[in-house]
Formats: structure tokens, C-alpha cells, sequence
């Protein structure tokens, strides 16, 4: 037989140019060769209006607002989660060909462009989650047309938001599958790059919290690893809000659709990507040259801060103090790091003699940052100057007695307390070194009452409307208290400025809020020996005690702080709390105009001491307290015990009784005879 | 034509191509023959419009071909390892390709049936055995009617029964159509008995690019018998790239024609003298023995 005959031309040799941007046979043989992709994420989606139909024929007549509110509380967390999911499994399967030699040469041979090649894989993909999800917004429209409650808004609330979800999520797939060229890098790029930000906002805070002193976080870092987390975004922004109507809507909708545009930004980058790609690095993980020494310092370095940290957790306990042992334990992770990212690029295991350079270059600018922060070479913690604050902000001190005042927040715009907060913070700057060490060895050195280690918070409005904020651990000893100028007496003095403590109390309450009830706990019945509460009966009872109460604050009777459980402390506070409850009610107007009724509560806690003489006049007044029912302080309570542990063995209960009742009340607040 | 200017291609710094030139005549069948790594496959990926080069043109017809879809519609290619799709048939795969190249010749697709009979169209190619993956792989490119066919070592696994009809289709289509096959192989005996023209590749360069029959022209193989057995003084300005000898048969590689040679060669009085051609085979390790890529004596 001759070949030729068999060469014969065909009919079909009229030349057409091909369409180098797009091509529909690509398209098809992306749907029916990946089909189960789009058909488990289509099912997965039916259950939606599986669920509804089964709920619905279970609770006749299902209305719009139950339908509306199913529907949006399936959008989040499930439909992101699928959306999440399924995103990355189709990126890697439509883009698949670019990871392995021989199907890049298939596909890039073909007449087509690249470009034409993105659109079309990318069209393919994106196509397989929201026609699934076209199809079931449909079925669920039949459904609930079938139950009687069409809820067109929810349903086009959860298109929206599930076609978003998607368009960002297969995006930013699509856009890490451009820079590698290995299928397994992939998903695990995908991965970490989602949470990365939140992840290593965590890790830096952490970090930056153990090597620079004064510090505790950044509201801008924070921001920035939020809006850089976008399931994280997602998730907030897909919560069910109620609206005034008593309908449903997704909460950040706006939000949603936000970042479906940041998906399209995505998907452009992706494509210019492509277009400047080697394919001759199928099989690398990292396929774009330039992204190959960020990825192997990143890596190095996220390694170094997160099992650096993750060491120094397990073995810290038997490690000596300061910094070096947490520098070195970062080192190490460092290198682990930065020569296994050295292995991933060359394919090696034989990379020490080629790539030790970098890895001393690593160690050496570890070093350096982690000097820069130890001995603040940037002057972290120096203390602004006077005429740049405009306000600031005390707040963090955990002082006693254990009442509303205890964890105390000061709002300062005064100059001269401005000024003597920076005077505080100068003083800590200053003895940085001293605090440290105080915070490590303070515990060990001193007994309980004599030491004690408190957490600031200065938080700096700026006159250039800026902000500056601190956090300092610091150590507080109670023999420095008579000394002004030490750390401890300018604590104690802020934290006891009687002007402001009046407001820790009573800010928080609205001026017309009404004052509903008035009670004490643990008011001890000398009788039998317990503690119980008491209730002050009626209104007037009420405003009487709320007057006297406020007269001691004025006084600076009451609500005295202690930075230590010293002898004075014990002695000076009861261990009952005066609680005060307020109420208001008033009518407001929603949404869409309609009044509606909101209530609202709050409590003020007050710990009382013996030297509240108006207060403790009042209850005895008011027969809230007497002979028999009475106020002791923690020296007394601490006491009880110790007694009842006597008095178990000698039967000497009531001698204690009435001991402690002697010891409790002062005399000119409740005088007794014994 | 296929012109390739000053091609550059490197890869993490090892330059595989290094400023190569070639030119593939219309309807020629060009042998690409190299060593190993001597860039020969990078060479054809450039001309395919696989990957991107660093330096230099690819040039179907005086148009680029990187990311020209109408160039690369007229282009079909046979790599040394190719791809389909998983459980994709030969059938699947020709739908595929239909959708790609206006020119897909449906007509030819089933006349080539009865050609590569072995091959079993709904099975999926990645369980046909090597020889019959080739035989697919020649199916479907064949059905493009492209005007230019890129083979990278083609017959490789092929029997010798299939090779001669696959040799024949491709004479057949370059003889009817003009198609251009450009053929790279380390198969010299056999790129001997199809190609016309031929380049020699060392190095990212192309070192000898001519017809077969002006390379085997430049080219001769002396067999000399002298009174003396010693090989007598040769003129300095006579290039001869071997010499061996075997008894007193002196054999000797010299660059020039026949005729030229054995004029020059007579007047040192020889008992006996023939010219012999070169096979292709020999001419590669000749032109290539200058290279620094000679035949060593190996003692184990």
C-alpha cells in the first residue's frame, strides 16, 4: 500500500486563524475532565434547599423572616468554608498543566496566547462554582415558592455573597499558582498566605513583646493583619445583622463585594504574571525568579520567629533569663528555616556549602535587629516631650480593693498631669534595665505584700493627632513607697488621685438612669457565723446610701487604692461590696423610623472601707448593718478561718464573734458594748 | 522558513543556547543533530513557541512565533517526552486538537485509521504501549496539516515497520504540501536516508549548517598506502581532522572535495589512494572532534 494515497488534501485545509484569547474546546475539556470538582461543590450547595424543604414541610407555613434567616446563617460559615475549599481545588486543576514539563509543552504549543490560555482556565474554574451555585439560588427560588415564603432578598444576598466569596478566593488561588510550579506548593501557599498576616501579626507581637520592653501591640499592625485575613473579614462581614424591619441582611455585604473586586485586581496580577513566566520552571517551587530569595528569607524568618518562640515555650523553664538564650533558640529556627527553603528551591539536600553565606547574613541581621530591640537603640521608650501630648491615658494598674475602681482608667488633658505621667514614664525609661531585672528576680527576693508587679498602659493622643502607646510590666516594692521619686510612690499617687476615682465608679451610669437597687454582700450575722446579703428596701433607702456614697468619694473616704495586700489594706477595706443597679428604659427609633422600646442596666460595685464614716452611718441608719450584722475587714476574715480552725477544736466560737464585731465597725460609725 | 537569530537561553546561569543561528529552508526535512545537552530540544521548544527566550528571534516566515497564535496554528510538534491529557483516547484528543487547528483534517483523521491500526482510538493513550503512544502522537499532528512538523527524536520506539510508513507519510506530506519538517535525532544512519539538510549542535551553537550532500561534499575519507609505512609530511595548509592507520593502510579525514584532495595527495606518490564519502554518523564525530568532543580510546 503507498502512504501517499492516504495524504491526500483535505477538504478542511481552508485556513482560519485561530482565536489566540480565547477557545471553547479548552473550556469543554476543563468541565467534563474535572467534573467531579464542580459536582461535589454543586452538592455540597444543594443541601441548602434540601434542608429547607425538610424543615419547611416539618414547620407549616415557614414565613419570609425564618426562610431569610436560614438562608443568610448558611451563607457563613459554610458557604465560605466550601468557597474557600473548592477555590483552590479548582485553581490547581485548571492551571494543573503548569506543573509538569511535558503539559506545559502541550498546552504552550497550542495556537493561543497565554492570555487567551488565563482567561479561558480561568473562566473554566470560576465557572464551576457559580453556575453550581446559579443552579441552586434557582432551586431554592422553587423551593420556597413550594413552602409559600419566597425570600428574594436573602437568596440574592446569598448569591451575592457566595459569587464574591469565590471570585475572591479562586483570585487569589490562581494568583499563587502563578508563582509556583509544583501542584503540592500550591495549596500550601494558598493556605499560608491566607493567614499570614493574622498569623504573623500574632507571632511579631509576641516576638516584640519579649525583646522590647514598653511594648504590647500596634492598632495599625492589628488593622492590617485583619483586613489581610480575608477569611477573617469574611466571616465578620458575613454575620446575620436584624434589621429594624425585622428582617435579615448580611452585616457587611458592602464589605464582601469589596473584595471580590480585590479578587479581580488579583486575578489581573495573576495574568501578568503568566504572561512574564518561565515554563521551564515546572517542577521548582517557586517559579518567578524574584519571589525566590523572598521566599527563602521568609520562610527563614517566619521559622525563626514562630519555632524560635515555640522552643523557648518548651524549654524556657530550664534556660537562664534575658534575652540570649530566646535570641539563640531563634537563631537556630532561623537557619532550620532558611537552609530547608534552600533545599525546597534547589531540590537538594546539598545546599550548605553553596548557600552559608546567606544563612550567616540571616544570623547576622537577627542578631542586629534583636540588639536594636533590646537595648532600644531607636529610643522605643523614650517618653514624648511635653508640648507634643495633648491627652493621655493611664489605665492597666490592677489595684485593690476588688470593685469597679480596681482596674482604673484615667483620661488626663491636664498639663501638669500630663506632665506627670511623662515624669513617670521618663523614670521608667531610664531604669529600663533595673525594672527587667526587678520583674524577674522580685518574686524570689521579697515576701508576699512587699512586692508586687503591676501592668501600665499609656496610651497618648497626639497633638498632631497621632497616637503613642506603651506597655510596661513593672515591678512595685513597698518600701519604696516613701520614697516620691521612685516608680512605686508615682504609681501609688496616680492610681490615688481621689478627683478621679469617682468617675471609675459612676461614669458609666447615664445621668437619667434611675437607681433600682442597692445591696451588700457578705455582711456577716454574728449569730450564725455566715455571710449574707442585705438589700436596701425603698427609694428613699436607696438615694440616702447613693448620697452618702458619694459624699465619702468626695471626701476621699472611700475608694481608696493599694498597690500591695499590706497590713494597712487588710485593715483598712471590708470584704463586703456595696452594689448599686441602675435602670433606664426609653424609646427610640429604628432603621426605617418605627419607635421601638430599649432598656438598658448597669451596676456599680463599691468596696467598702472603714473609713467611709457617711456610708457606714447610713446602713447602721437604715438597719442594713448592727450589732449582729456586721462588716468585716479582710485582717478579720482572714482571721475567721484561723479561728473557726480553733474554734472546731475548742468550742470557743462566740468569744471570736464577738471579737471580730469589736474589730469591725468603727466606733463612732457603729459603737457597741460588749 | 524558519529562521532562528541569535538565540539566547539561560537557565540559572548556564547559558543552553548561546547566540544560536540556523535557517530551515520551505519543504526542507532538517536534521538537528548534537551530543546530549547540546541544546538541541531547548532549541525546538523556542521554535514551537514554548518558552520565552532571553535573547534573539524566532522567525516563521520573517513573523515571530512566541505568542502568535496564526504562526503557531501552522506549527504542529512531536516532543521527545509528550503529554495527554489522563485517560484522554486519541479520539478525545483529536476533539481537542479540532478545537485548536482550523486546519484539523477530520477527513484524515479516519484515512489514518487503516494506517496505524494497532492503535486503539477509544482507549486512553496512557495505556497504549510506548511504540503505540508514538504512533498516536504522529496521528494527530499529521491530522493539523501543519506546514511545519517539529519532531523531537520521533521514531524513537517505534518498530522498523512503522517507522518506514511514518517516514513515508512525512516524504509524502513534505512532497505534496511542502511541509517543513524540522527533526532532531541521535539517529544519524536513519536522519541520513530522509534529510536533506542538516546542523550540527554543540555548546548552544549550531557549528555546520548545510545540505547533506554539501556536508558530505567538504568532507573525504582517504584510504592511503604509501612505499613507506610512515605517513609522509602533509602540505600545513591541508586541514585533516583524523588520522589513523592500520597496517600500512593510512585513513585519513580531510576537509575539502575529492577531487581537490586526492590531486594534492597524488604528488606524494601513493601505492594506493581512494576517497570514500563520509556517513553522516562519521561526519558528526569528525566535525565534533574539534570541539573538544572527540571518540577517546577508553581502557578499562
Amino acid at each position: 500500500m503507498s502512504w501517499e494515497v492516504k495524504t491526500m488534501q483535505s477538504g478542511t485545509s481552508c485556513s482560519k486563524a485561530p482565536n489566540p484569547w480565547w477557545n471553547a474546546a479548552l473550556l469543554r475539556k476543563n468541565a467534563t475532565r474535572f467534573w467531579p470538582i464542580w459536582g461535589a461543590y454543586g452538592a455540597a450547595l444543594l443541601l441548602m434547599p434540601l434542608l429547607l424543604l425538610t424543615d419547611g414541610l416539618n414547620r407549616r407555613p415557614p414565613t419570609v423572616s425564618y426562610l431569610s434567616e436560614s438562608i443568610l446563617v448558611m451563607a457563613c460559615p459554610i458557604g465560605l468554608v466550601l468557597a474557600a475549599v473548592f477555590s483552590i481545588l479548582a485553581a490547581m486543576a485548571v492551571f494543573s498543566y503548569l506543573y509538569n514539563p511535558r503539559s506545559v509543552g502541550l498546552m504552550h504549543a497550542l495556537p493561543i496566547r497565554r492570555e487567551g490560555l488565563f482567561l479561558t482556565n480561568y473562566v473554566s474554574g470560576l465557572a464551576f462554582m457559580v453556575v453550581p451555585q446559579v443552579v441552586v439560588f434557582l432551586l431554592t427560588l422553587g423551593v420556597s415558592a413550594l413552602l409559600g415564603a419566597v425570600p428574594v432578598g436573602a437568596l440574592i444576598q446569598w448569591l451575592l455573597s457566595q459569587v464574591c466569596f469565590v471570585l475572591f478566593f479562586y483570585s487569589f488561588a490562581v494568583f499563587c499558582a502563578m508563582f509556583t510550579g509544583n501542584i503540592l506548593a500550591l495549596p500550601v501557599f494558598y493556605g499560608v498566605l491566607n493567614f499570614l498576616a493574622g498569623g504573623l501579626y500574632l507571632l511579631l507581637n509576641q516576638l516584640l513583646q519579649q525583646f522590647v520592653y514598653g511594648y504590647y501591640g500596634s492598632y495599625i499592625m492589628e488593622r492590617a493583619a485583619y483586613w489581610l485575613t480575608p477569611a477573617l473579614v469574611f466571616y465578620r462581614a458575613g454575620e446575620v445583622a436584624v434589621t429594624g424591619g425585622g428582617g435579615y441582611r448580611l452585616y457587611g455585604l458592602h464589605i464582601i463585594l469589596l473584595y471580590a473586586l480585590v479578587g479581580l485586581v488579583l486575578a489581573g496580577a495573576a495574568l501578568a504574571v503568566y504572561r512574564r513566566r518561565s515554563l521551564e520552571t515546572a517542577g521548582d517551587v517557586v517559579s518567578v525568579r524574584w519571589v525566590r530569595p523572598v521566599f527563602k528569607y521568609g520562610v527563614a524568618f517566619c521559622v525563626a520567629v514562630t519555632l524560635g518562640q515555640f522552643l523557648y515555650f518548651l524549654f524556657g523553664g530550664v534556660l537562664p533569663g534575658g534575652i540570649w538564650p530566646m535570641l539563640c533558640l531563634i537563631l537556630l529556627s532561623g537557619l532550620i528555616g532558611y537552609f530547608a527553603s534552600e533545599m525546597l528551591l534547589r531540590k537538594s539536600f546539598r545546599v550548605f556549602a553553596k548557600s552559608w553565606k546567606g544563612g550567616l547574613a540571616l544570623c547576622l541581621v537577627l542578631v542586629g535587629a534583636c540588639c536594636v530591640m533590646d537595648f532600644d537603640l531607636l529610643g522605643f521608650n523614650r517618653a514624648p516631650s511635653a508640648d507634643r501630648v495633648a491627652a493621655v491615658q493611664v489605665s492597666g494598674l490592677n489595684t485593690w480593693p476588688s470593685d469597679d475602681a480596681s482596674n482604673a482608667s484615667f483620661y488626663l488633658t491636664d498639663p501638669e498631669d500630663i506632665q506627670a505621667v511623662l515624669d513617670l514614664h521618663s523614670t521608667i525609661a531610664r531604669e529600663r534595665r533595673e525594672l527587667q531585672e526587678g520583674l524577674i528576680s522580685g518574686l524570689n527576693n521579697y515576701e508576699y505584700g512587699e512586692y508586687n508587679q503591676e501592668r501600665l498602659y499609656l496610651y497618648y493622643e497626639m497633638a498632631d493627632g497621632t497616637s503613642l502607646s506603651r506597655r510596661y510590666e513593672l515591678p512595685l516594692y513597698l518600701a519604696d513607697l516613701s520614697d516620691p521619686e521612685s516608680i512605686t510612690a508615682q504609681i501609688a499617687a496616680l492610681a490615688g488621685r481621689w478627683d478621679l476615682v469617682e468617675g471609675q465608679y459612676f461614669n458609666k451610669i447615664p445621668g437619667d438612669a434611675e437607681l433600682v437597687e442597692v445591696s451588700i454582700d457578705r455582711v456577716f450575722d454574728t449569730a450564725t457565723a455566715t455571710y449574707n446579703s442585705v438589700i436596701a428596701d425603698t427609694e428613699a433607702d436607696r438615694e440616702a446610701l447613693l448620697a452618702a456614697v458619694k459624699a465619702d468619694l468626695a471626701a476621699g473616704r472611700i475608694g481608696k487604692r493599694f498597690l500591695f495586700e499590706d497590713a494597712e489594706r487588710r485593715s483598712t477595706c471590708y470584704t463586703a461590696n456595696l452594689r448599686l443597679i441602675f435602670y433606664r428604659s426609653s424609646t427610640v427609633l429604628d432603621e426605617d423610623g418605627k419607635p421601638y422600646d430599649r432598656s438598658w442596666d448597669g451596676r456599680v460595685e463599691i468596696s467598702l472601707q472603714t473609713t467611709a464614716t457617711e456610708t457606714l452611718r447610713c446602713l447602721t441608719e437604715l438597719g442594713l448593718i448592727d450589732d449582729a450584722h456586721i462588716l468585716v475587714t479582710h485582717d478579720q476574715d482572714v482571721s475567721e478561718y484561723e479561728t473557726r480552725a480553733e474554734t472546731n477544736a475548742a468550742g470557743e466560737a462566740e468569744e471570736w464573734v464577738i471579737r471580730a464585731a469589736d474589730e469591725a465597725l468603727p466606733a463612732e460609725a457603729a459603737p457597741r458594748t460588749p | 522558513m524558519i529562521q532562528v537569530l541569535d538565540l539566547v537561553k539561560s537557565f540559572d546561569g548556564f547559558k543552553a543556547l548561546d547566540g544560536l543561528n540556523m535557517t530551515v529552508p520551505d519543504g526542507a526535512i532538517y536534521g538537528l543533530v548534537g551530543p546530549n545537552g547540546a541544546g538541541k530540544s531547548t532549541v525546538l521548544r523556542h521554535i514551537t513557541g514554548v518558552w520565552r527566550q532571553d535573547g534573539g528571534d524566532v522567525l516563521v516566515d520573517g513573523e515571530r512565533v512566541y505568542e502568535n497564535a496564526a504562526v503557531k496554528a501552522r506549527i504542529a510538534s512531536i516532543p521527545d517526552e509528550f503529554y495527554y491529557f489522563l485517560s484522554a483516547s486519541t479520539k478525545d484528543m483529536a476533539g481537542f486538537y479540532r478545537g485548536f487547528y482550523p486546519r484539523f483534517d477530520a477527513a484524515r483523521y479516519a484515512a489514518l485509521r487503516d494506517v496505524f491500526t494497532t492503535v486503539d482510538e477509544k482507549q486512553s493513550i496512557r495505556r497504549l504501549s510506548k511504540g503505540m503512544q508514538k504512533q498516536a502522537a504522529f496521528w494527530l499532528a499529521l491530522c493539523c496539516r501543519p506546514d511545519i512538523l517539529v519532531l523531537d527524536e520521533p521514531v524513537d520506539g517505534l518498530d522498523p515497520v512503522m517507522r518506514r510508513q511514518v517516514w513515508g507519510l512525512l516524504m509524502g506530506d513534505v512532497a505534496e504540501h511542502g511541509t517543513t519538517v524540522l527533526v532532531s535525532s541521535h539517529n544519524l544512519r536513519e536522519l541520513e536516508d530522509v534529510c536533506d539538510h542538516v546542523g550540527i549542535l554543540n555548546h548552544g551553537k549550531v557549528l555546520v549548517e548545510r545540505s547533506l550532500s554539501d556536508l558530505q561534499e567538504n568532507l573525504v575519507k582517504m584510504q592511503i598506502v604509501f612505499q613507506e609505512k610512515v605517513l609522509p609530511p602533509l602540505p600545513d595548509d591541508m586541514e585533516v581532522l583524523n588520522i589513523s592507520q592500520v597496517g600500512r593502510i593510512h585513513t585519513l579525514i580531510i576537509r575539502g572535495s575529492a577531487v581537490e584532495v586526492t590531486n594534492r595527495l597524488a604528488v606524494y606518490a601513493p601505492i594506493l589512494m581512494e576517497a570514500l564519502p563520509l556517513t553522516l554518523e562519521e561526519i558528526f564525530i569528525y566535525e565534533l572532534g574539534g570541539e573538544d568532543y572527540a571518540v577517546r580510546d577508553i581502557v578499562l
